[in-house]
């Protein structure tokens, strides 16, 4: 339990604020007024009006439409990303744990020479490869947050398998498989959980990263690289134009640092 | 005499020093060739202090972590020639409980799981499960009505009663008890080893009782084997150990003993304590010992028999140099 009152309502701010991202991405086509795509030529930089709550940007588009739709784009990458760094990266690391000292050894030597790369040049790399799109971005980042999972895992796991009821249950009888499922993976869950939020909010960034320079998401397809990039010729005529998915992007990347944040708290027995 | 029911016959553990950039080629060796044997329905007290090999011995003998060297006979049958669903099966025979009773129960798993996990193993049907389980708590004062609470409800000495009782459900011979009380409260642990006391009777148990207070293991054993540095270096009846040892290093572990006649503690001891490497020549207690003669740094004594079954590794085991 979080025992600090400011940082329980930061911890449902965040919580509050996500939930209608994901609600609102979920139902864009419901919520948002325009379609992302349609141009209003005669409406080009418009400032935020009534009619269009947040301007139109060079072609005349709405921009809180393609902010709406934008959250799609994030949330779908973070969402596949996440869940194939956090199996494939917690397969590696329990592997890893449990097997041979040389299999251990490999492994992590993979994993290691994996997180030495910066993030961004693997990831230009990884879909210069597999080609340019949102799929490929997201293979692309779930191979390359792997990593981190797998070190994790591997550490936990080690610390669990000297535990006084992981070996009781080995006394007991237990078979190994057995015991990894009902004593190592549920006693790991919660640290994954935390690692999961956090790697969540570094997907977001890098599918904007890679959108911006134009290696994500292609146009016309709405996502908030995809607008800043847009954005970036036009910043002193309409500002709006960057502000906004701007904001979106920060504010999605700040909520998921808390939403970790406070779950790690939440869930280590210890604090 | 029967077959004893546990027999441990130049166990060694080595851990080797693993990694391709690593020098030492011999390793560790934590536990280097102990044999002893326990009798049936006996208690046999195991003391050391800590660093010695008392929990690395524990665990290799019960398969934890298999030996390097050496052969572990349960009532005549070695562990070491079993396959791996044979061991699993034989597992239910001897039982562990660990020091630390906060780290002996899945948080994540209420007290009826974890205690139910041998049953289980073992292909007993749940409703046969939950009786037994009940059964196995009220033996050792726990209310089994509490059985659906989680390890975080209980104190520590619930948790270690919670522990005892786990591994009494799957019917064991002997039990292996590893400091069972050393973590928790003095006044807990009178109640721990009277319910352990009550407990051997009860069902015919035998323990083997690991622990670095001689006292209470003195209370306790038939036998003391006393280790020092993965080696056992004096073994015998527990009044023998108790009215003549032989090896300076257990009247040292008396000697230290804080007693309330006024008398001055024993002077600290000399030099480290841990398990070194195993090229060194010599008796390891040469460094700290008082006798230590020049004979002690080149000769390593083999445990012997000092007359009457009593077992003891020193080279110079004068009987009549005994202080208070």
């Amino acid at each position: 339990m979080i025992r600090r009152p400011a940082a329980r309502r930061l911890y449902y701010a965040a919580l509050l604020f996500l939930a209608i991202l994901g609600a609102a991405a979920i139902a864009a086509p419901l919520v948002a007024p325009y379609s992302p795509t349609e141009q209003h030529l005669d409406r080009r930089l418009a400032p935020p009006s009534r009619t269009h709550l947040l301007g139109t940007d060079n072609l005349g588009r709405d921009l809180l439409s393609r902010t709406i739709y934008g959250s799609r784009s994030a949330l779908l990458v973070g969402i596949v990303s996440v869940a194939i760094s956090a199996l494939l990266g917690s397969l590696v690391g329990l592997v890893a744990a449990l097997s041979s000292p040389s299999l251990d050894n490999l492994l992590m030597l993979v994993m290691d020479s994996l997180l030495s790369f910066p993030t961004v040049l693997l990831a230009i790399t990884v879909v210069s490869f597999l080609g340019y799109g949102l799929v490929q971005v997201m293979i692309a980042v779930g191979v390359i947050y792997a990593p981190t999972f797998a070190r994790l895992v591997r550490a936990e796991t080690l610390a669990l398998k000297n535990e006084g009821y992981v070996e009781a249950s080995q006394a007991l009888g237990t078979p190994q498989v057995l015991v990894v499922f009902r004593h190592i993976l549920p006693n790991l869950l919660g640290k994954v959980v935390v690692q999961c939020s956090i790697t969540f909010a570094l997907t977001v960034v890098i599918e904007a990263s890679l959108s911006y320079l134009g290696l994500g998401a292609q146009p016309p397809t709405p996502s908030w690289g995809l607008m800043l990039k847009d954005a970036r010729d036009y910043l002193v005529q309409a500002p709006w134009m960057a502000l906004y998915p701007g904001l979106a992007l920060a504010f999605t990347v700040l909520c998921f640092n808390i939403l970790g944040d406070s779950l790690s708290e939440r869930l280590n027995p210890k604090l | 005499m029967s077959t004893p029911i546990l027999e441990v016959r130049r166990l060694e553990k080595r851990y080797a020093a693993s990694g391709i950039l690593s020098r030492s080629r011999a390793g560790l060796k934590a536990v280097d060739g102990v044999s002893f044997a326990v009798e049936a329905g006996s208690t046999f007290g195991l003391v050391g202090e800590s660093g010695c090999g008392k929990t690395t011995l524990a665990r290799a003998l019960l398969y934890l972590d298999p030996p390097t060297v050496g052969e572990v006979l349960f009532e005549g049958t070695p562990l070491g020639g079993l396959s791996r669903a044979g061991l699993r099966g034989f597992r239910r025979h001897m039982q562990i409980v660990f020091q630390d009773p906060n780290g002996a129960l899945d948080p994540k798993m209420s007290v009826r799981a974890s205690m139910g996990e041998g049953l289980a193993n073992l292909g007993v049907p749940r409703a046969e499960r939950e009786r037994r389980t009940a059964a196995a708590l009220e033996l050792v004062g726990i209310q089994p009505a509490h059985a659906g609470r989680y390890p975080h409800e209980f104190s520590g000495g619930q948790k270690q009663r919670i522990t005892i009782a786990r591994a009494l459900s799957v019917d064991p011979r002997l039990l292996v008890l590893d400091e069972p009380v050393s973590n928790l409260d003095v006044s807990i642990q009178a109640q721990i080893i009277n319910l352990l006391l009550d407990l051997k009777s009860r069902l015919a148990l035998t323990y083997l009782f690991i622990s670095h207070d001689l006292n209470l293991v003195a209370y306790l054993a038939d036998r003391i084997a006393v280790m020092y540095r993965g080696r056992i270096v004096e073994l015998g009846s527990t009044a023998r150990i108790l009215d003549s040892a032989l090896h300076p290093y257990t009247r040292r572990l008396f000697a230290s003993v804080p007693r309330l006649t006024g008398e001055r503690i024993a002077p600290k001891m000399e030099g480290d304590s841990e398990a070194g490497d195993s090229s060194r020549k010599g008796c390891r207690y040469a460094a700290r010992c008082e006798r230590g003669e020049l004979a002690c740094h080149s000769n390593d004594p083999e445990l012997h028999d000092a007359g009457g079954g009593h077992l003891v590794a020193c080279l110079l085991p004068e009987k009549n140099d005994q202080g208070g």
